[in-house]
């Protein structure tokens, strides 16, 4: 059997959808022009949990970017053109959106939805009815998972500003072809969603960076972009590397 | 219902993440010579996904790596001295180099599908830095979008 195909068996567990958020429920959030703000909602269940979801400028028709991307308010837009960045951390009990506007002369609102999944040592949850009906179709697939695991790194202290301290961390997969993964970086109790970007440099000044082949993943942490000294910071990296590829 | 997601669990309360549409492609990043500081960007290169897919994992493979990299949002790729020496098929007077990503989606107007836009830069690391010769490389893409339990 291929765990690539669809199929349910036991072996295989999948991500699983503990709570969502909705901006159509919750109402869309405006910025003013040049600034940056922070906005809070709570979570029912009272625990970080891994924070996936996308977010769309109003009045930029059809565009969605993932937390940490980009959406450009101009239509052919050059690389320091206006924009609205979205990050997001899950915290116990909340989840909090960082917003950036670069626009000098307009405010924008922005839409959002967030998809909040369990870790892999959530332990038992009282789980919530989701808005959606629940189905499960074999028109499409569910990610199965090859391997969950959770990596705890230090990143040293930075003593100078610029520069930028690193800790690598290589888990092997043995799968024989390049699979899909999920990546989080943990500080503090609080979760954000990493690829190879910087999703998870706004409050902790880290970033992680992700590089795979056919029977490994790197992970590299980075404690960067400091004003100042940096400290040594300690992190847990939440991989998840999927059968699918 | 208390229930342990870490459990094989299908349970009505909880959700799982479909995934129906897959893209995949390859476009070729040119040869640059650029001076200290200045950046030449790639035109968008956009792959059509499905109109009504939540979220999107993407890779992207540098024709001269031999590691795929699981990309989300807008970053650097490569931008430092440690990357460059250790590829012998480059050669970047000063080691300093640096290659952005930003990925967004909006609507395809011919086909009214979602597309991913993947834009590419190129760039030496600052004004300062000596001219540098970037060779062509590839640029290997990979989608996999899913459905959430909106």
């Amino acid at each position: 059997m291929d765990p690539r195909d669809f199929t349910f068996n036991s072996d295989y567990p999948i991500d699983q959808v503990l709570e969502v958020l909705d901006s159509a429920v919750l109402g869309g959030i405006t910025i003013p022009a040049n600034t940056h703000i922070t906005r809070t909602f709570n979570t029912v269940i009272q625990e970080a949990m891994l924070p996936e979801g996308n977010y769309s400028v109003r009045g930029v028709d059809g565009a969605k970017a993932p937390f940490g991307g980009l959406i450009y308010i101009s239509a052919n837009p050059t690389y320091f053109s206006p924009n609205v960045q979205v990050w997001i951390k899950s915290s116990p009990g909340s989840i909090t959106l960082y917003i950036a506007n670069t626009d000098n002369s307009n405010a924008h609102t922005i839409d959002f939805q967030i998809a909040l999944l369990a870790r892999s040592d959530q332990g038992p949850v009282d789980a919530q009815p989701l808005p959606a009906e629940f189905t499960f179709d074999t028109d499409l697939n569910y990610l199965k998972i090859a391997k969950d695991e959770i990596i705890a790194t230090t990143a040293a202290a930075v003593n100078s500003p610029s520069l930028s301290s690193t800790a690598v961390y290589e888990t092997s997969h043995n799968l024989g072809y390049v699979p899909i993964l999920r990546a989080y970086m943990e500080y503090d109790g609080e979760i954000m969603p990493c690829g190879d970007g910087n999703t998870g440099l706004i409050n902790t000044q880290v970033a992680i960076k992700s590089g795979i082949d056919a029977n490994t993943v790197n992970y590299t942490v980075f404690n960067t972009r400091g004003a100042g000294n940096e400290p040594a910071r300690a992190y847990r990296v939440h991989s998840r590397i999927y059968y699918d590829s | 219902m208390i229930v342990d997601p870490n459990d094989f669990v299908i349970n009505t309360d909880l959700g799982g993440l479909g995934s129906p549409d897959d893209a995949s492609g390859s476009f070729n990043f040119p040869a640059k010579t650029l001076s200290g500081g200045a950046i030449y960007e790639h035109p968008p290169q956009s792959f059509d996904v499905d109109p009504d897919d939540f979220l999107t994992s993407v890779q992207i493979k540098l024709g001269f790596e031999s590691r795929w990299r699981s990309v989300a949002g807008f970053g650097g790729l490569a931008y430092d001295s440690n990357l460059a020496p250790a590829n012998p098929n480059l050669s970047y007077p000063g080691g300093f180099f640096i290659l952005y990503y930003l990925i967004f989606y909006d609507i395809n107007p011919l086909t009214g599908n979602r597309r991913v836009n993947i834009r590419l830069s190129i760039t030496s690391r600052t004004t300062s830095s000596p001219t540098i010769n970037t060779p062509a490389f590839s640029v290997d893409v990979r989608i996999i979008t899913y459905q959430a339990p909106f």
